[in-house]
């Protein structure tokens, strides 16, 4: 009788069928135990790692998980003597993982330029890259990285402060499918490079230049534009030229807005916040325009009884807001779930006034309301939701929400 | 003869836990709460408070304040986010007064 074994039988597809069906991780690490063959299959199967290792050891991985997608080799914020991820480790990566699509450099603070350069030339399918806080970086590592990886779908350059304009255009010539972009801190871009980039690059969906203080008026009309049916997140965060225009602009042109931070933009009134009000009504979920001293009831009034589906809002420092912009809410049920009212005038009453219409409400914070004490809503006999959190002296976790 | 070798540092007044550099001190010449501050760019050891906007003298601002992670003494606080233009510079960096730190390894 003759006897075959199982192993030789079962074809590569099979098994890794069989691998597919295994949910532990623990069990998929012992089916790797079972023989070569079977390490192999279930090393070229893993898609994704987070690492923090040398340079050997990552020309072993690179030539054990040759078919890894997504590699995190993030580091941790907090000031260290270790130098961590440096460029040579860059460019055993690009030499290894050929099929790399999604790249975490976070905090990675050793590398430079010249490790962007081997990313640039080695992982042309790379879509993803993540180098916020790399502070070495300038535009000609990262041109590079434009150059060589043309189907980048999202870059976040968060804190890399020597970015200028000149990056902007040789994104906008070279990735054309970008759809997330990351600038936040980088100063030294101007509406000169958002208007370049936007040029090339017109699917963008989400765009982030909190505290880039050049960008203006004329840079988020060219966005508005070019962008007007991709763009969904846009963040302006102390982007204290940004004025009336910018919001005319997005009233007019991006329908699907869902996102909008524009706390510190401190020109902007309520005209203009009016005309966005109506024109995003219903694709409005989050505003930030904690700040925005020029705002009054008016305007915030506005903003509550059309954009239905508005999940987060943070209005604190809108000095001229009162609980006037509470009142008249009829009985609409708002959506609210996230909603920071620091407002030195609203008092208990305005609080009560939302909290009748703010059902859902998981989280509420009044930490510098000056009339809003634990106290003092007790005594006016206030009920909050269920699972709602709030926050009156700051001893909570803070929210990430915009 | 003892010879120091080693950073001059500053610690905490309670506990002595280094919470800066000297190399990191970029002005002597703050207002604290209690009298002259030291404007630090980076602090460690320390534990930082939960935000809030302040109306400070020169004008409003995102702070939180800064704690020793040992002892959790509040010495002093965080510029998290300026208002003024002029005080955007202070953004990410440390207030820590001089009565609540102690001069470490000089």
């Amino acid at each position: 009788m003759d006897f075959v074994c199982i192993n030789d039988m079962l074809r590569d597809d099979e098994l890794r069928s069989i691998l597919s069906r295994l949910d532990n991780d623990k069990d998929k690490e012992r089916f790797g135990l079972v023989c070569k063959r079977w390490l192999y299959l279930q090393s070229t199967e893993r898609k994704k790692l987070s690492v923090r290792a040398g340079p050997h050891l990552l020309r072993k991985i690179a030539a054990r998980f040759s078919r890894l997608v997504e590699l995190d080799l993030s580091q941790s914020v907090s000031r260290s003597f270790h130098p961590g991820i440096t460029d040579s480790d860059l460019a055993v990566i690009a030499d290894g993982f050929k099929s790399l699509k999604v790249l975490n450099l976070q905090n990675c603070k050793g590398i430079a330029d010249t490790g962007m350069v081997s990313i640039g030339c080695g992982l042309s399918s790379l879509q993803s890259l993540d180098v916020s806080y790399c502070r070495k970086l300038t535009d000609k590592g990262l041109s590079a990285v434009a150059e060589g990886c043309h189907d980048l779908r999202s870059l976040h350059l968060a804190g890399c402060r020597f970015v200028t304009d000149g990056l902007l255009q040789a994104i906008s010539k070279n990735c054309c499918n970008l759809e997330e972009l990351v600038l936040q801190g980088c100063t030294n871009i101007s509406d000169i490079g958002i208007t370049d980039l936007v040029n090339g690059c017109r699917n963008i969906t989400f765009l982030d230049v909190n505290k880039c203080s050049n960008i203006g008026d004329t840079g988020i009309f060219s966005v508005s534009k070019a962008c007007s049916a991709s763009l969904k997140t846009l963040k302006l965060l102390d982007c204290y030229k940004v004025g009336d225009e910018s919001l005319f602009s997005l009233a007019e042109f991006c329908k699907n807005l869902e996102t909008l931070v524009i706390g510190g933009c401190r020109d902007i009134s309520d005209e203009s916040l009016k005309s966005l009000a109506a024109a995003c009504k219903s694709s409005l979920k989050k505003l930030r325009m904690d700040w925005c001293l020029n705002i009054s009831d008016s305007s915030m009034s506005c903003i509550l009884t059309q954009c239905r589906n508005l999940e987060a809002l943070d209005i604190g420092c809108c000095e001229q807001v009162t609980d006037a912009a509470f009142e008249g809410l009829g009985e609409i049920e708002l959506s609210l779930k996230f909603l920071m009212v620091n407002c030195p005038k609203v008092t208990v009453a305005g609080i009560g006034m939302l909290l009748d219409r703010c059902t859902s409400l998981e989280y509420l914070d009044v930490r510098s309301c000056p009339h809003v004490t634990k106290v003092g809503c007790e005594e006016a006999g206030l009920q909050f939701p269920q699972c709602c959190k709030v926050n009156f002296l700051g001893s909570l976790n803070e929210m990430d929400v915009f | 003869m003892g010879e120091i070798i080693g950073p001059r540092l500053y610690s905490c007044c309670n506990c002595r836990n280094h919470v800066a550099l000297h190399d990191d001190v970029i002005s002597k010449s703050f207002q604290g709460r209690n009298g002259r501050a030291f404007l630090f760019s980076h602090a460690m050891n320390i534990v930082v408070g939960p935000k809030e906007d302040r109306q400070l003298m020169t004008g409003l601002h995102t702070v939180a304040d800064v704690y020793c992670s040992d002892c959790r003494e509040v010495l002093g606080w965080k510029y998290e986010r300026a208002y003024e233009e002029t005080q955007k510079y202070k953004e990410g960096k440390f207030i820590l007064e001089k009565s609540k730190i102690a001069q470490e390894n000089w």
